[in-house]
């Protein structure tokens, strides 16, 4: 059970309930491990971006509770969710979402600022992370200034920052080209090895799909299938 | 908090142009605002000035009875010792002792009723310089008697000329009716238009026998001190050398002039007040605008772990550089406005002369702002700042970061 870093048992998410009912997210329990490299697929509105919202502690489920290294991260007040999410989970999001007026490295330091790491910490962690993506010589580029290729290593690189316990990752490759999208997922796949990270990603893209170790169907809210782990 | 400073300075500069017309905005608002106050300020203490040195002095002696109804019989003794007794108190410039009736002047075309004033024309001269408002004939020389200096303006209304023989009748110290007639020698003008018209000036020396009193009797001793400064202790001092009369500063005098500066303090800082709420709102549409169209990134960053009440920081930072920004740039150019006109001044005699005199202030204005009226408008300016920013603020920490990153 020490392996285990999501337990999500049950969890359940109606949007609207006063107005017109949509059930996102309908009884869903899900567990994952350390270092796994999951994808969740599915059709639009199958509920993918709210489950994770909802593993990321962006959201509250109705019911069901989510348990993530030991904390049921559903019971925690507003304030300890937002500390919960910068010491334990990364996020990468579909439009890059980097901080226009910091430079790549800063902004990949931003979450260890909030953090408060030491300089030195901070220097070393960066340096070395902005290396593994491949963008050493880009460390005082703003993002305007980078293609989206490289603005999604940028954020790559800052969700790993921290060294969280698990990242989430929406859409990552949905705005990328393919040589972009196949380089972004090697860099992805190879922190997830070296870091021994949990990536979970929603995806359409056939060619993220064939790179999951674990593949997960969400339909109408509901998992309709599970691969669970097959490829190490 | 080093890099919430970092990205609130960046991002002030990300719609530079914007940023530059609020700051530009401020800079104006903040110009007008203090210059208005150092013009109100100006005109207050040119209005003190002249009461001062044209009307009241700083201190004034009486008889203790004097005020109660301007009675002639309730005079000082304005003997050697307390002429000796003035001349040795520290801080004395100068000192006119006058004797003072209401009375009637009559020309030979019309009456009215004037302050009649008996005094020493040297020491009048030293201590309200009314020599020198003479603007045609002369002063009161020694020697002949029964001349009198009237204002432009009572010369206009009586119709009097140099030379032009006038009646004053007044009560002596008995209540007995006394009269006399005198031969004006002098018009006056001084800054104060309402005072010249209830004011006349005749010798003491020819005054006190028709009131019926003792040469050196006098009911009123102006004394004009080096500096404004020394009026509590010389006030305190002369209490002291003189305690069977009535010492007052001008404040006591004429509160009606303090009531006067303190409405221009007030209303210069309402004028400051009016001028900043305008700032505000244009400040908080400013960051209105800032916060909405960034509201994907404010959700990331709270997604990412930023506390909302980082974000409430960072919105109020980048409000606070905007107006920190602006203020002292427009500070700065009030402090040298002022400074260059306070030298120069502001001469509205070609359209504003009689009505400023009528007010008893000076046709130019010299505008002038204490320090601490400076240090009263940057608080002002700072309460503004963290209050333009609460508004956009919780606008920004209302944000859903799972609804604003998928936007």
């Amino acid at each position: 059970m020490q392996n285990m870093v999501i337990e999500a048992t049950n969890l359940s998410k109606t949007y609207n309930p006063d107005t017109i009912p949509v059930k996102a997210i309908d009884g869903v329990s899900l567990k994952m491990e350390r270092g796994e490299f999951a994808a969740l697929v599915g059709p639009s509105g199958s509920g993918k971006t709210t489950l994770l919202n909802l593993l990321g502690g962006l959201d509250k489920p109705d019911t069901g509770n989510i348990i993530v290294g030991g904390t049921d991260i559903t019971q925690l007040g507003e304030n300890a969710l937002v500390d919960f999410r910068l010491h334990n989970i990364g996020f990468i999001f579909q439009a890059y979402n980097l901080i226009p007026v910091l430079t790549a490295k800063e902004n990949v330091e931003f979450i260890m600022l909030l953090q408060n790491q030491p300089k030195a910490q901070r220097d070393a962690r960066v340096g070395a992370l902005l290396k593994e993506v491949g963008l050493e010589d880009k460390v005082n580029t703003r993002p305007l200034q980078l293609s989206g290729g490289q603005q999604q290593r940028v954020a790559v690189a800052r969700a790993l920052a921290s060294k969280p316990q698990f990242v989430l990752a929406d859409e990552p490759t949905a705005n990328l080209d393919s040589k972009s999208a196949f380089n972004l997922l090697d860099i992805m796949h190879k922190l997830n090895l070296e870091e021994n990270i949990t990536f979970i990603f929603s995806t359409h893209d056939q060619r993220v799909i064939d790179r999951a170790q674990r593949v997960i169907t969400l339909v109408d809210g509901r998992i309709s299938s599970d691969t669970g782990i097959i490829k190490k | 908090m080093r890099v919430l400073i970092k990205i609130a300075w960046r991002n002030i500069w990300r719609n530079s142009v914007r940023s530059l017309i609020i700051i530009t905005s401020i800079v104006l608002g903040l110009w007008a605002g203090t210059f208005v106050s150092a013009i109100y300020y100006g005109m207050g203490e040119d209005r003190v000035r002249i009461a001062i040195e044209n009307e009241i002095s700083h201190i004034q002696i009486h008889n203790p009875k004097y005020k109660d109804d301007f009675k002639v019989k309730y005079a000082i003794d304005y003997n050697d010792t307390m002429q000796a007794e003035l001349k040795n108190t520290p801080n004395v410039k100068a000192w006119s002792a006058r004797s003072r009736t209401q009375g009637m002047i009559t020309s030979t075309t019309a009456s009215s009723g004037v302050q009649i004033n008996g005094i020493e024309p040297a020491a009048e001269d030293s201590t309200t310089h009314l020599g020198k408002k003479i603007i045609e004939g002369e002063y009161l020389a020694p020697g002949r008697r029964n001349q009198i200096i009237v204002g432009a303006k009572l010369a206009r209304r009586l119709k009097l000329k140099l030379k032009s023989k006038v009646v004053i009748t007044f009560l002596d110290k008995d209540d007995n009716m006394s009269s006399a007639a005198f031969k004006v020698v002098g018009i006056y003008e001084s800054s104060n238009s309402t005072w010249d018209d209830a004011n006349v000036f005749v010798k003491r020396e020819d005054l006190n026998p028709l009131l019926n009193i003792d040469a050196n009797a006098a009911h009123e001793i102006a004394i004009l001190l080096n500096t404004n400064r020394l009026i509590d202790t010389t006030e305190a001092q002369l209490k002291k050398d003189f305690p069977q009369y009535k010492v007052e500063s001008w404040m006591e005098i004429a509160p009606e002039i303090n009531v006067v500066i303190s409405l221009m303090g007030q209303v210069s800082t309402i004028f400051v007040i009016i001028i900043l709420l305008a700032l505000s709102f244009g400040i908080i549409n400013i960051m209105l605008m800032a916060v909405l169209e960034r509201t994907r990134e404010i959700g990331m960053m709270i997604a990412l772990g930023m506390t909302r009440f980082k974000v409430f920081q960072l919105v109020v930072l980048e409000t606070f550089f905007l107006v920190m920004l602006g203020s002292p740039t427009g500070m700065l150019i009030a402090y040298g406005t002022i400074s260059w006109l306070s030298v120069k001044g502001i001469d509205l005699s070609s359209f504003a002369q009689k009505s400023m005199a009528s007010m008893g202030m000076s046709s130019v204005i010299y505008p002038a702002l204490p320090w601490a009226s400076y240090e009263q408008i940057i608080i002002l300016v700072m309460i503004t700042a963290v209050l333009s920013a609460v508004f956009p603020a919780i606008k920004a920490l209302r944000l859903n970061p799972a609804e604003t990153i998928k936007t």
